[in-house]
């Protein structure tokens, strides 16, 4: 043993002043190794032959440790651009929703792309927590606590929207059930309704199912922090303040962590819970997008009202979640040691493959809507996906057209964004190489803003009376609000990286070999 | 609704009394604001009741009279904040109840209608009915008893209650004496001016000028020449900027004098128009007459009803060319070409009666440029027509001789005294514009001293030659009465503000010669004057009262009994029914003043076609100029925000005016907008010279404008008006000049060298095509003749099957205008849910509009909409002109807000009725397309998808149909409008009811932009300004909540009027209500009836029409009966309450095109491109542009071989 | 952990989940109860009328014990409706025809307290001051408002609700004797509601309406629930009204009872 403590060990590898023991050989035809395509042999989730002990000191360093130079410039200004989003949105609240460029043809434009869009962004987490775990999908462990933190964000950032699109909001209570002397309730036909419901019971659940995973991994920090306590080490939380920084990590976490103290017992409950949890969760993850997408589905406006519409909008929130996490984790990987060898290229490739086969669900979507547009024989179905959408005006010039489509270039965005940057994952050199699962997760993400707004204004801004068309222009408060959320999710998701459990260890050390008495038999 | 003698004029004088100060009775007090700046109400209690909505106990006043109503403001005082203890638990409202004198035909909490009339600018007049709620006057109604209104208004009159509450109007006399204003009384002006006219009348009124409105009133003539006897020499002026001078001209030149014509459309069944717009501007006091007449005689009904025809040949467009059969577009000196074309051709094909004119016609040059078929097919129809059964009419556009030599062609088609009718002007009526506009300004030039302007503005509008304001500023005192500031206050040395009508005593003339009396409803309003009053303090009489003035005047003029003893029961019967009964009758009409008759007509029109040149037809660099006008009229409802939002019928152009050309002309000049489709509206900025002036102004195309034309809208371009006008458009009035100031000749337009190119313009309607589909239905009346009553006629048992059992077997039963639909080709809805509303599954087949009978035991609740009444609204696309004043009753009755020109921009207009225009045509580039307009308001749709997704129940509909919005339980998620198919739900983005329009605040970059484009002023946003004027809060109907931010709205099918007759019904007693206790204010204001209001159920009620005929029926279920009654978007099976009625057209069979006329036989088919599909049928004016149709229906088909129906 | 967190943590779960639930459901009873109209607003009692402090003096000196506190009554619905029996429709004149009730000119008050009409002993000149110096100034009283709907509520009609056979005393409670008036009902919308959904127990004869003790015993004898039977208009069928008017209407097709939302609201 080395006379060095394993904290000190361990900050010394983060922090490059020791080498890793072992280092990552990259071969070129396997990766990192993990990429093999025989069957008969399970490729490793966790690389460099880790052990237990490892596994929480990585993990648990990411916490402890102060991360690297790059962390501080990011997060300011990710902050900032939170900070103006929260602007913004105070403005708006104290001056209208006139602030943004809504109009009395187009009623819903970025506000509601972007509560559809983040709520996307908010699928994969449960979807990797919840139906992963039941289909026994082991690579989910290395990636699951991340995609529920997402989730959690993306939900808070989608939350949002509805809430300060409404032009009244301080009257947004009569949206509640809430008995009242004027003897009326809310109306449960309305789709806004249900997505109330929906979005308040998915954040619940989605959040119960993320803290109570994190339970044990709190009781693991604490511990750490209690037991160096007692060697009166580590720093002080600031210079001349008496108070330990392991102080407040015992006393947090170990608030946290609600007394666990990694009994059999408090496993036994523990693995109920989640197995419950997860079968409450997989439903709901079909159910939230379902309802979200009735919100359209029930209306009569042409280019929403669209039986497709609940399938299809799950396998695009898949498809925009999966891809919203490869977007964080791929530089996470860069930039966090060792992530690398949690986080394998086996994983990337996982989840590439299921960018692919929901991306191309989306593409049969879209042409589904033609297909439909045409067979139904409906002028005004037709006319929005032919000249609200599709065509482009240097075509319809040139087919002599009398009309295009203003918004074409959104739609085509689209299209190569989602439906054609995936297919590049046919290729296993692209669906392996990190770069490239970052560009084509980063094209979903902004193809599935797109898919959004061209929804939303596009069959908004041609409807049915051509005496009442008008075009929609985003104002300066629209964009910076949008990207403010961008900000809050991101300055939420490093806050993430830096005080909580990144990895759910427990479950890592589940997978890894040595947890499995015959590590031969599989 | 009680129409009585206004109580003010019981013995009390209006201004007179002086204001006691008021006693501190109590701590608080609500003091008075209209009594003059001093005593402005700035009380933190005033403004806090003024903030709120109006609280009921804002209906009991305490005032002497309804006009005292300062006490009103003080009726219900919200003191927040409580030096009171029963306060700290809420707000302390007080009541005020009356004091000592009661009025006593005002009850609180019920309106009182007073019976008044308005002057219109140029001559004419209209009969109002004022709806008053304690002393204010809140909503304008047209007379029932007036000859010109029967019960409509028009756009002015309509706004006429704006004007009133203008902030920005003139208050107090103010004097200038070196430059600097000077607050004064009129007890100031009364002492300066019975000195200084004092010594005018010494010199027996030398060196004064008198510049005062063209307008009929016989009371003002009596004080005008009282005036003119103190002060001989004086020198008048009666000035009119945007009237006709050619006409005034044209008749003199016909029949020796200057006549006056007052049409009657109803008797015409032929109608040429030469530049006119009969039917809402270019015929100032009679254009509602004239819509009435206009409409009597296109109410089709049934297949067998028949109309007149209308021919216009326009340069610009005018509603009235909208509406005609056939429309020529000619450039303006190009269809005096054609009137000479035609007069030539109606002799050529024997117009008797014609004597020396036929020789003069058969000596006149040959026209070139005018379609000889057209011509000659005008003709034959002219005078295939009995005689005195057809009308020509020439505008204000048209030479004199055009003018004299269309009095001479209506006088042979022996039209006078039957479609026309004359009147000999009096001489203040036949001075033209040009002879006061030059006249004064010479008079001013050699030296006059003292110029008196009441009610004008020459400053700004008179021509740039006449140098006016150059000479006015010569002048050593000028001394102008306004109602509103304007340039020519700006140069005053004394600012008079003039009492507005509906504050004053007064009388007027129609254009029919009927008189009425003006009663003020309420005391002056920043301590005005009348006109009357100001006029007798300058002759120096003893009484300066205009209710005196007026008595005196009818006094004298009531002969026989009623002179006496009588003429108090006559006069309150006059004030009651607001019309003088024994004024000075209307002229007989016909010929009986014009010396030698008809032949010496003709003699005087072949003199004056001796005269006349054919012109030239314009060119490239030499274009014909039009000066029209628009919504603000010449210029004086400019600073009416009401006005200046509501978009031109044609053009959709809202607070500005452009100069139009037609697509053809601005391509060539390199002039063409962006296309506001998908772009910003922007126009190109243009240089305009003629005249000898120059103008820029931003350039806007308008398919249907004659070629090588330019129109520019006068009235615009104000630069001291008030917060609303100032600065809104380009002034034309520098270029309009010389005797036939309306036209102008030699125009030349490019683009601005200096300054921005490109100019914001706002427009309410982006788009004119209908993109093919079957949105407005029409169809000519031959086809309407053949298969209006049956749309199946003539085809066989088999083909009739085909179209009348839809796929699933269902018999469907469609009526002409839904065969034209998208009903004709789609599989009939199938429900599989019962309608909580109605009780029962909606019937399979979309059958024609109304209620559904009751089920056949399906269920076993009787459905709710079996009840009466069920209220619905039919509209007449045959009838309606586009002339939009139902928008502004709407905006009037509803207490809806204006938003301003960037808002506009953005697409945040909130008209709860829009006039949708379509511009059809053989393809999108038909340089002479055909219009239709659509009003759309909400439809109130049986199963309406605005409520299912409302989360809060904030829309919902009612037991009698109507489809509720509930403000209060709103919070704006706006998915109701996002899911309304008809798009007329409208949001308030920011605090549009509440904020002022345009209020003072002026950021930085906001006055920059200002300052590098005047236009830009409107720049202002709703949430910088300031809070609504107080004063313009007293115009708010009571009844209706005013809107927060954050709220959607909608038409209300005029909610507060059906509560407000039901509780009537119910306290009568009555069984029902009875069709037409109720009106909705678009219906009633719209002239020509286009828009029907009422229990669509109530299909077996007798009644008595207004000329004693019965029916069986409300109008409405009438209306909704009619095969031309089709729902809008009905394939949606939204269910509208209101229907839309196809436009009927009566086209001339000699001009039609073969392809046209080929739907007169199949009208149901496609017509053009060879396209069309068996049973898929649109109208023929939508499927001009149906392009992608078959493909289509090629899905279509297939669909249905999936369905297993036959096709 | 004994050395991070005492012992009693342990107990800080179910602690926690039991303020939760039970602060929330006090929350929650809490606005039930409080936040109603039937809370803030029955029992509203302002002076009367609103009168500068020289007026007031007099009143509260001549106040009667009976009102507690600093309350005066400048006008007093007991003497007035109450002991004298004036009908209500002598002074709220307009009530039958108009939607509003209105309040009394002071030429009303007058009628009656116009120096020498009324014995002075009774009067009190004192308290009438304030009505007399109105009348010689031309100035009107102002009273403070106590029953007022929302400002939203743009349909709420006196003469329906007197012509169908609504008491007074169905909306205003036993206005005839409270000295200074009070609001006695919610005048909530569940509370219109109530009534419009099951109007017989709440309608009397027509010629009823104003007569309030009548009204009020008819109330104590039937104690609200004479709804089985034909109601109290029952009770007089020689005058149109109350639930005979009601029924009589129900033949009709007006839509008698409104309970949709534009009846109110618009």
């Amino acid at each position: 043993m080395s006379a060095l403590h394993p904290d000190e060990i361990t900050a010394g590898r983060l922090t490059g002043a020791l080498v890793p023991d072992r280092p990552l050989t990259m071969d070129p035809q396997t990766g990192d190794g993990t990429l093999i395509d025989d069957p008969s042999k399970r490729a490793p989730l966790v690389l460099n032959n880790r052990s237990f002990h490892d596994v929480t000191e990585i993990v648990c360093g990411y916490c402890e440790q102060r991360p690297g130079g790059w962390w501080l410039p990011v997060f300011g200004l990710v902050s900032t651009l939170a900070g103006i989003g929260t602007l913004m949105i105070l403005y708006l609240l104290v001056t209208g929703v006139g602030v943004w460029g809504l109009n009395n043809q187009v009623d819903w434009a970025w506000d509601i792309t972007n509560f559809v869009f983040w709520i996307g962004i908010g699928h994969a987490g449960t979807l990797i927590s919840a139906i992963l775990c039941l289909l026994k999908q082991k690579w989910r462990t290395s990636i699951n606590r991340a995609a529920e933190a997402m989730t959690i964000f993306a939900v808070i950032c989608a939350g949002t929207f509805p809430g300060i699109h409404v032009g009244r909001i301080w009257m947004i209570w009569m949206v509640f059930p809430i008995p009242n002397a004027n003897a009326i309730w809310p109306n449960f036909r309305s789709p806004l309704l249900w997505d109330v419901f929906a979005v308040s019971t998915y954040f619940t659940v989605s959040l119960l199912f993320w803290y109570m995973g994190m339970i044990p991994d709190f009781a693991t920090l604490r511990d750490r922090a209690a037991l160096r306590l007692k060697r009166a080490t580590g720093p002080t939380v600031a210079p001349f303040v008496n108070i330990r920084q392991d102080q407040l990590r015992a006393w947090i976490y170990g608030l946290l962590s609600m007394g666990w103290r990694f009994s059999t017992r408090h496993w036994q409950n523990y693995e109920k819970a989640y197995i419950m949890l997860a079968g409450v969760s997989t439903p709901l993850v079909l159910s939230v997008h379902s309802i979200v997408s009735f919100d359209f589905a029930t209306s009569i406006l042409p280019g929403w009202h669209t039986t497709i519409f609940p399938p299809y909008f799950v396998a695009g929130a898949i498809f925009g979640g999966f891809a919203m996490v490869l977007g964080l984790m791929i530089p996470a990987r860069e930039l966090y040691p060792n992530m690398k060898e949690l986080i394998t290229l086996r994983h990337l490739e996982n989840m590439a493959k299921i960018i692919l086969v929901t991306g191309s669900m989306v593409g049969f979507a879209y042409a589904m809507e033609f297909f439909i547009a045409w067979y139904s024989a409906n002028k005004y179905e037709a006319d929005v996906f032919m000249y609200n959408r599709l065509m482009p005006p240097f075509i319809a010039d040139w087919l002599g057209l009398e009309r295009s489509a203003p918004y074409w270039w959104a739609y085509w965005a689209m299209i190569s964004c989602n439906v054609l940057s995936p297919q590049l994952f046919w290729v296993k050199r692209f669906r392996t190489s990190p770069l490239w699962i970052f560009v084509v997760s980063m094209a979903v993400t902004v193809g599935m803003w797109f898919e959004r707004f061209v929804i939303i204004v596009t069959s908004l801004h041609r409807a049915f009376l051509p005496g009442e068309w008008g075009m929609f222009f985003p104002t300066p408060v629209d964009i910076l609000t949008f990207v403010g959320t961008v900000g809050i999710f991101v300055t939420l998701f490093m806050l993430f990286l830096r005080f909580l459990p990144a990895f759910a260890m427990s479950e890592i050390k589940n997978v890894m070999p040595q947890a499995s008495p015959h590590p031969d038999h599989h | 609704m009680s129409m009585d003698q206004c109580h003010s004029t019981v013995g009390q004088l209006p201004a007179a009394k002086p204001r006691q100060t008021p006693h501190e009775l109590v701590g608080a007090n609500g003091r008075a604001y209209w009594r003059g700046l001093d005593d402005a109400a700035d009380t933190p209690e005033f403004r806090d009741w003024l903030e709120r909505e109006f609280p009921a106990g804002a209906s009991m006043i305490n005032g002497e009279t309804r006009r005292t109503f300062l006490k009103l403001m003080g009726a219900s005082v919200a003191l927040a904040g409580a030096a009171t203890i029963p306060g700290c638990r809420r707000p302390d409202h007080k009541i005020m109840a009356f004091s000592r004198e009661v009025p006593e035909d005002v009850i609180p909490g019920k309106p009182v209608y007073y019976a008044t009339s308005m002057p219109l600018p140029g001559g004419g007049a209209e009969g109002l009915l004022v709806e008053t709620h304690e002393g204010r006057p809140t909503k304008v109604e047209g007379n029932p008893n007036h000859p010109i209104n029967r019960g409509k208004s028009s756009l002015w009159s309509q706004a006429s209650i704006l004007e009133l509450y203008d902030p920005d109007r003139l208050k107090d006399p103010v004097y200038v004496p070196s430059g600097a204003d000077v607050p004064r009384s009129w007890k100031d002006f009364a002492v300066w001016s019975r000195q200084h006219f004092a010594r005018l009348a010494e010199r027996r009124g030398e060196g004064l000028v008198f510049i005062v409105e063209r307008k009929t009133s016989p009371a003002l003539a009596v004080m005008r020449s009282r005036v003119e006897e103190r002060f001989p020499k004086a020198r008048w002026f009666y000035y009119d900027p945007a009237g006709a001078d050619s006409a005034i001209d044209g008749s003199t030149l016909a029949f020796g004098k200057p006549m006056r014509e007052s049409l009657r459309l109803e008797n015409a069944d032929v109608i040429v128009t030469l530049d006119r717009d009969l039917l809402l501007h270019d015929d100032g006091g009679n254009a509602l007459a004239n819509a009435r007449g206009f409409g009597a005689r296109r109410r089709v009904v049934s297949g067998a009803d028949g109309m007149n025809r209308l021919y216009a040949v326009e340069s610009a467009w005018t509603v009235t060319g909208s509406k005609a059969d056939h429309r020529v577009r000619l450039a303006p000196s190009q269809v005096g070409v054609f009137a000479v074309a035609l007069a030539g051709e109606l002799v050529r094909q024997g117009l008797k009666n014609a004597g020396p004119l036929a020789d003069a016609l058969n000596r006149a040059p040959a026209a070139s440029g005018v379609d000889q078929k057209t011509v000659s097919a005008i003709a034959r129809d002219l005078l295939a027509q009995r005689p005195g059964r057809t009308l020509i009419a020439a505008g204000p556009t048209q030479s004199a001789e055009v003018h004299a030599l269309v009095h001479a062609l209506n006088v042979a088609l022996g039209n006078a005294g039957s479609t026309v009718n004359y009147r000999p002007m009096t001489a203040a009526e036949s001075m033209t514009a040009d002879e006061a506009i030059n006249g004064a300004s010479s008079a001013l030039a050699s030296g006059a001293e003292t110029v008196v302007c009441i009610g004008v503005n020459p400053v700004y509008d008179a021509p740039a030659g006449a140098r006016f304001a150059e000479m006015f500023a010569r002048a050593k005192e000028r001394i102008v009465a306004s109602v509103g500031d304007n340039e020519t206050v700006a140069a005053a040395t004394w600012k008079l503000p003039l009492a507005h009508f509906l504050e004053s005593w007064g009388d007027t003339e129609a254009a029919d010669g009927t008189l009425a009396p003006i009663q003020p409803m309420i005391a002056p309003l920043f301590g005005a004057r009348g006109e009357l009053e100001l006029l007798a303090m300058l002759a120096g009489e003893e009484s300066l009262d205009g209710y005196e003035i007026v008595r005196t005047v009818y006094r004298s003029r009531v002969g026989g009994a009623d002179a006496g003893a009588g003429f108090e029961g006559w006069w309150r019967r006059a004030l009651h029914n607001g019309v003088f009964a024994q004024g000075e009758a209307p002229a007989a009409g016909g010929l009986a003043g014009v010396q030698g008759g008809a032949a010496s007509v003709m003699g005087r029109a072949a003199a004056a076609l001796g005269r006349w040149e054919p012109p030239r037809a314009p060119g490239e660099n030499s274009l014909d100029v039009v000066f029209s006008i628009g919504n603000v009229g010449d210029g004086r409802f400019a600073n009416c925000s009401w006005l200046q939002e509501l978009p031109d019928p044609l053009s959709k152009i809202v607070w500005d005016n452009a100069a139009m050309v037609s697509p053809a002309t601005a391509k060539r000049l390199g002039i063409e907008q962006t296309d506001p489709t998908d772009k910003k509206p922007k126009g190109r900025m243009v240089k305009v010279t003629v005249n000898g002036a120059s103008m820029t102004i931003a350039a806007w195309a308008v398919p249907g404008i004659a070629d090588d034309t330019v129109v520019l809208p006068l009235g615009y371009g104000r630069t001291v008006c008030g917060h609303v006008g100032t600065g809104v458009g380009f002034n034309a009035y520098p270029l309009a000049s010389g005797r036939n100031r309306r036209t102008a000749r030699g125009a030349e337009v490019v683009r601005t060298t200096v300054g921005s190119p490109w100019y914001n313009i706002s427009t309410t309607q982006s788009h004119g095509s209908m993109e093919g589909r079957a949105i407005v239905r029409e169809a000519d009346l031959a086809a309407w003749a053949a298969y209006g009553d049956d749309p199946f006629k003539g085809l066989s048992a088999e083909e009739k099957k085909r179209l009348t059992i839809d796929p699933y077997g269902q018999e469907r039963q469609l009526n002409f205008a839904e065969r034209m639909g998208e009903l004709a080709h789609a599989p009939a809805n199938v429900n599989a849910y019962t309608n909580p509303q109605r009780g029962l599954k909606d019937p399979p087949v979309i059958g024609g509009p109304g209620p559904t009978a009751a089920p056949s035991g399906e269920t076993g609740t009787p459905p709710d909409f079996a009840k009466n009444p069920q209220w619905g609204m039919s509209i007449d696309q045959t009838l309606c002109t586009g002339c939009n004043v139902c928008t502004i009753a709407c905006q009037a009755e509803n207490n809806i807000p204006v938003v301003g020109k960037v808002e506009v921009n953005k697409g945040r207009e909130m008209h709860w009725i829009r006039v949708d225009r379509y511009f059809t045509g053989h393809d999108r580039n038909d340089p002479n397309p055909e219009v239709a307009h659509q009003p759309v308001a909400c439809v109130h749709c049986e199963n309406a998808p605005c409520e299912t997704v409302c989360p809060v129940n904030a829309t919902v509909h009612g037991p009698e149909g109507m489809n509720y919005m509930v403000y209060n339980r709103c919070i704006g998620t706006r998915y109701c409008a996002n899911n309304c198919p008809y798009k007329v739900r409208r949001f308030n983005f920011f605090d549009y009811g509440v904020k002022k329009f345009n209020g003072d605040y002026i950021g930085r970059e906001t006055l920059s932009a200002i300052k590098a484009d005047p236009g830009n002023v409107n720049l202002i946003p709703p949430r910088l300004r300031q809070r609504l004027d107080e004063i313009q809060k007293l115009q708010m109907n009571p009844d209706v909540t005013i809107r927060s931010r954050g709220v959607m709205e909608k038409c209300s099918f005029c909610v507060q009027r059906v509560n407000e007759a039901r509780i009537e019904a119910k306290l009568k007693g009555l069984e029902r209500i009875p069709d037409g206790m109720v009106q909705s204010a678009c219906q009633q204001a719209c002239p020509t009836d286009a828009i029907v209001f009422g229990d669509i159920y109530d299909t077996g009620t007798a009644y008595t029409n207004a000329d004693g005929s019965k029916r069986t029926g409300s109008r409405v279920h009438a209306m909704r009966s009619s095969g031309r009654t089709y729902q809008l978007l009905g394939y949606l099976n939204t269910r509208p309450r209101t229907t839309h009625m196809l436009a009927v057209r009566n086209p001339n069979p000699e001009l039609v095109s073969a392809e046209r006329k080929h739907l007169w036989d199949h009208p149901f088919d496609h017509g053009h491109g060879g396209n069309g599909k068996a049973g898929a049928g649109h109208a023929h004016g939508p499927m001009m542009f149906d392009t992608d149709k078959a493909e289509q229906d090629a899905g279509y088909r297939l669909s249905l071989s999936v369905l297993g129906a036959h096709a | 952990m004994s050395t991070i967190f005492p012992k009693w943590f342990n107990k800080l779960p179910p602690l926690i989940l039991a303020g939760v639930l039970g602060g929330g459901s006090a929350a929650v009873a809490g606005v039930w109860y409080y936040a109603t109209p039937k809370f803030w607003r029955v029992g509203y009692m302002p002076s009367q009328p609103y009168l500068t402090p020289e007026y007031e003096d007099v009143l509260l000196r001549e106040a009667s014990p009976r009102v507690p506190g600093v309350m005066y009554p400048g006008f007093s619905h007991q003497i007035h409706a109450g002991k004298l029996g004036l009908d209500c429709r002598y002074c709220h004149s307009h009530v039958e025809e108009s939607s509003e009730a209105n309040i009394p000119s002071v030429s009303t008050c007058m009628g009656c307290h116009a120096e020498g009409h009324v014995d002075e002993k009774f009067a009190r000149p004192a308290n009438l001051r304030f009505v007399r110096d109105a009348w010689a100034r031309d100035e009107s009283i102002r009273w403070r408002r106590v029953h007022k709907l929302p400002d939203y509520v743009r349909n709420f009609p006196h003469n329906v609700h007197i012509n169908a056979g609504v008491s007074c005393f169905s909306c205003h409670g036993n206005i005839m004797e409270q000295e200074v008036v009070h609001q006695v009902e919610s005048l909530s919308m569940s509370w219109c509601l109530d009534c419009h959904r099951n109007p017989e127990p709440h309608l009397v004869p027509r010629d009823k309406v104003t007569d309030l003790y009548w009204v009020r015993n008819q109330f104590r004898s039937t104690k609200f629930l004479n709804t089985a039977s034909s109601g109290l208009g029952g009770l007089d069928s020689g005058t149109p009204g109350g639930a005979a008017l009601l029924s009589g209407l129900r033949e009709h097709d007006l839509h008698l009872l409104p309970e949709n939302c534009g009846a109110c609201h618009y």
